[in-house]
């Protein structure tokens, strides 16, 4: 299935694209997904612990589970006011 | 009445504090959060904010509701900018009227805590030698 995937700030920076669509396995889990971006992207790791998440403009825990057609945000803590 | 704006333009703080608020308001209470030009022993030369539009909407949305639900507010607007932002401009105003002062000065506080740790907003300094992400809550 495919899902799309939206980065910002220093998470865009380090993975070199703001929006992309991927194909991965039915229902995977948001981790599965960033051990997958880890590879090509290995300055994540360093920022993997702080970093956020959202399925479709909800919060959600590494161990969401992914369906077609969802949009994955992945971003640093937030820092605005 | 609650507005909730993001905008790349400059604040026009004087024509949002004069548009809130009733005739039943003992208070209006303007938050301002400016550019400064020191952070972390550097100097910044400016800021440049980036924001996830759609979902950071949300978010505002849901903390706004809640402070209005839990005090007498009659007025909320937000204000946050994005882009570049000038050392000595707002980067965000918070503007709510009341009843009473008390309502004020409470909601407009959970306002600003909750927009730091929840709307997807991100601030970049910008130094003589280079730039930087904040990500630490301040």
């Amino acid at each position: 299935m495919n899902i799309r995937i939206k980065t910002f700030a220093s998470v865009k920076d380090i993975c070199g694209f703001s929006e992309k669509e991927i194909s991965i396995k039915e229902a995977a889990m948001v981790k599965e997904v960033l051990a997958a971006l880890n590879k090509n992207s290995p300055g994540l790791q360093e920022i993997m612990d702080s970093l956020l998440f959202a399925i479709n403009e909800e919060y959600c825990t590494k161990e969401a589970r992914l369906k077609a057609d969802d949009i994955l945000a992945i971003f640093p803590p937030v820092s605005g006011g | 009445m609650k507005k909730i704006i993001f905008q790349k333009e400059t604040i026009d703080a004087s024509k949002i504090i004069e548009d809130t608020g009733s005739e039943s308001d003992g208070s209006i209470l303007c938050f301002i959060g400016r550019a400064r030009n020191r952070s972390r022993e550097r100097d910044v030369l400016y800021l440049e904010y980036e924001i996830y539009e759609s979902m950071a909407a949300r978010e505002m949305d849901k903390i706004v509701t809640k402070a209005m639900s839990g005090w007498t507010l009659s007025h909320c607007t937000v204000i946050h900018r994005f882009g570049p932002v000038k050392i000595g401009e707002a980067s965000i105003l918070i503007s709510v009227s009341s009843p009473h002062r008390n309502e004020s000065y409470m909601a407009s506080r959970y306002i600003i805590d909750k927009i730091k740790e929840k709307v997807p907003i991100w601030k970049k300094e910008f130094y003589s030698d280079g730039s930087v992400w904040i990500s630490e809550r301040s």
